[in-house]
């Protein structure tokens, strides 16, 4: 009998196991699928999910809200936005063929999904009434081949929170627009006169000197668009002259502190900038609002917002940037909600909270966003050498001012190659 | 001539077996889908070119052949061997040591030291590899500023920054961590040997050296080997705690072969390079393990 009971014991087992097994497996079917299934919970209600709540944005928190009182048919699901993690949250959804309605993502840095078929076109879905909330140029940013893939949120561009205490006992002036010689300059001296280190910039953002440069070095706008086209080699001397004046102010160590410059966190820099350890911090113009509200907090008011030094001699007087958006992934089971969705994230009501906090957004609203934040918005050139792959865009965003600091020519050769690759 | 038979199995026998089999196949299963067939789709995806949507394209041997001539990705897997090494021979250096010291003690005082020492492994990688970038923060960090206040500014160095320190203080801090583990596995292992032995050897008059030397070690060799094997294993594919450290920088100074893979598939949606690199970084990691053991091997004591 208790034999009998172990092998009736056994066989149960075997047989959920295989069971759930299946039951797993059935699940996915092909990998992505198409857009326009619509999925359903057991409650009857639309299901849809969005990687769009960045921690500590005031406004995110609301527009859930306010979509769930809009839309009391769709069953929401928000997930955190976390940068590092999203290609791969949306990439393995859609292999897994399963559904993230709408995700916060570039612009400009779309590539990494439209060279996969990833994204879903919103172009049949852009009416002029939607159109007439962006100002004008606003959509090109997100537009690839004639197709408009990602629509955009808010302007972001770099530029440098300034200590003016600091700056005052190094004797330098304090300028809204300077060349790069003022800023090698300005280091020079705060270096000099003062125990403060000129400037600090975080890991993440160490590429923004290069990438500046980049877009500002050529006599003509023909020739920078060559240039992002992969079509003028990283050798060229321009290239070179410039890369190598942005390494000289990491070999004369203006940049906090010192040795270490190109792994310091966000906080970190933050931290340091609010005890006076550092006069410049490098930030995005989004950024100004809380970086005045942290030294306020550390008992210093006297803080100003310059634009990013300017290496250019020509007419490209151009910032790097762009600006923060949402697509639609491909495989949408719920494209009329996802696009609903993304109806009321770029309405004037979403984009006037956006503005109360202080964003600069590329839309025809109300109020407007402190000068200082958004002196540079029209200065933006909404493409850069990123664009060329999604390689080049990791290698310049993340790698080309470390690599190009330790090991200058095997720098040069892995941009080539990456360049080459690219044609 | 006696022709040779294969072993009988009596009733009793076959029906045991059949038990046996019907309890394991759940296992089966599950390994089955979990290892067996990922290993085999990874194989055809190396083969192939995918990008996460669409058709595969067969490509042959062409990622392997792009692997091998592709001097970054192999780069990441020397950073890898180096973080694999140093981290395994810390663990294990430090494990021995550990378990050694706190098998002379005495049973409440060994097991808050067991407690101390074993704590950083029940910590997860992200956490303890948070806490270690503000230990080595070059400018506030705690390691600095104790360098600092003893007079010894020149072993200040920007750890998690400098080429040639970063990959060193990632192995350290991997080993570090694994220690506890190995020092509870080892130390299991040392309580196993017989009383008797070391009643015997401190009547010829041995300290705790040479019982150390001439008993310990040599009767605990196979759980050393296990674990070394384990523990190679474990180092090579670090990579949350590479990521939370130092995200594969400064620039990919210290990209290890996982996040390489990650990036391949993720960032640049070539799947079918990424199973190449998994593959034969998986190749590399047995062969270590083969050389370990190989290394390492002996007769068994009976005790």
């Amino acid at each position: 009998m208790k034999k009998q009971i172990k092998k009736a014991a056994a066989l149960l087992l075997t047989v959920c196991t295989i069971a759930g097994m299946s039951a797993c497996a059935s699940g996915g079917g092909e990998a992505g699928g198409t857009a326009g299934q619509e999925t359903e919970s057991k409650t009857g209600k639309t299901d849809v999910v969005t990687i769009i709540e960045e921690p500590n944005v005031v406004y995110y928190p609301i527009f859930i809200e306010k979509l769930k009182e809009l839309y009391p048919d769709y069953n929401i699901t928000s997930k955190t936005w976390e940068q590092s993690q999203v290609e791969k949250t949306v990439k393995t959804a859609f292999a897994g063929g399963e559904s993230i309605d709408v995700v916060k993502w570039y612009p400009n840095q779309m590539e990494t999904f439209i060279s996969s078929d990833m994204a879903l076109d919103l172009t049949p879905y852009m009416d002029d009434e939607w159109k007439s909330v962006f100002v004008d140029g606003a959509l090109d940013i997100g537009t690839y081949d004639g197709k408009l893939y990602c629509l955009p949120n808010s302007t972001v561009y770099p530029d440098i929170d300034i200590n003016v205490d600091i700056f005052e006992a190094a004797g330098v002036e304090v300028k809204e627009h300077w060349t790069w010689d003022e800023f090698v300059d300005a280091c020079e001296k705060i270096k000099a006169n003062t125990d403060a280190f000129p400037f600090g910039i975080s890991d993440t953002r160490c590429g923004w000197f290069q990438r500046n440069a980049l877009l500002q070095i050529w006599e003509t706008r023909d020739e920078m668009e060559e240039f992002i086209d992969g079509k003028i080699s990283f050798r060229d001397d321009r290239v070179v002259s410039a890369l190598d004046k942005i390494n000289e102010l990491f070999t004369k160590e203006y940049a906090y502190p010192g040795d270490g410059a190109f792994s310091q966190t966000k906080d970190q820099i933050e931290a340091a900038f609010t005890q006076g350890k550092i006069a410049m911090m490098c930030n995005v113009n989004n950024g100004g609002k809380n970086a005045r509200k942290l030294m306020a907090e550390a008992g210093n008011e006297n803080v100003r917002t310059v634009s990013w030094p300017s290496m250019a001699t020509g007419e490209c007087d151009y910032v790097l940037g762009g600006c923060d958006g949402y697509f639609i992934p491909a495989n949408t089971q719920n494209v009329d909600a996802a696009v609903n969705i993304l109806k009321y994230l770029t309405s004037p009501e979403a984009f006037e909270y956006q503005v109360e906090d202080g964003d600069v957004v590329p839309a025809k609203v109300e109020g407007s966003a402190d000068e200082e934040f958004s002196r540079d918005s029209n200065k933006v050139y909404p493409k850069e050498i990123l664009s060329l792959s999604a390689e080049m865009n990791d290698y310049v965003n993340y790698n080309i001012a470390a690599n190009y600091f330790y090991d200058k020519e095997n720098a040069l050769t892995e941009l080539e190659a990456l360049r080459e690759s690219a044609q | 001539m006696k022709k040779k038979k294969g072993k009988k199995y009596g009733k009793l026998d076959r029906k045991l077996m059949g038990i046996g089999i019907l309890f394991l196949l759940p296992a089966a299963v599950l390994i089955g889908f979990t290892t067996v067939i990922p290993i085999i789709w990874n194989i055809v995806l190396s083969l192939s070119n995918w990008n996460g949507n669409g058709a595969l394209e067969f490509t042959g041997l062409d990622n392997y052949m792009k692997l091998f001539s592709d001097t970054a990705t192999l780069k990441t897997i020397r950073n890898s061997m180096v973080v694999a090494v140093g981290s395994t021979v810390v663990s294990m250096v430090l494990g021995i040591l550990l378990a050694l010291m706190i098998y002379k003690m005495g049973k409440k005082e060994g097991s808050v030291f067991r407690f101390i020492f074993y704590n950083p492994s029940m910590m997860p990688m992200t956490v303890a590899g948070l806490l270690f970038v503000f230990v080595l923060a070059p400018d506030e960090g705690l390691l600095n500023n104790i360098f600092g206040a003893m007079g010894l500014t020149s072993l200040q160095h920007a750890w998690l920054a400098e080429p040639g320190l970063v990959l060193g203080t990632l192995a350290v801090v991997s080993g570090f961590k694994d220690s506890g583990t190995i020092m509870m596995l080892i130390y299991t292992g040392v309580l196993a040997i017989p009383e008797d032995l070391f009643e015997s050897a401190r009547l010829d008059g041995t300290n705790y050296w040479k019982e150390i030397r001439l008993i310990i070690l040599p009767l605990i060799k196979p759980t050393i080997c296990m674990v070394l094997s384990m523990n190679v294993m474990w180092s090579f594919k670090t990579y949350d705690m590479v990521w939370t450290m130092t995200q594969g920088g400064p620039g990919s100074m210290s990209k290890t072969a996982p996040i390489a893979m990650i990036q391949q598939a993720f960032t640049y949606n070539k799947f079918g390079y990424a199973s190449a690199i998994g593959l034969v970084f998986s190749a590399l990691v047995l062969v270590c393990i083969a050389l370990v053991r190989r290394a390492l091997r002996s007769e068994a004591y009976e005790y």
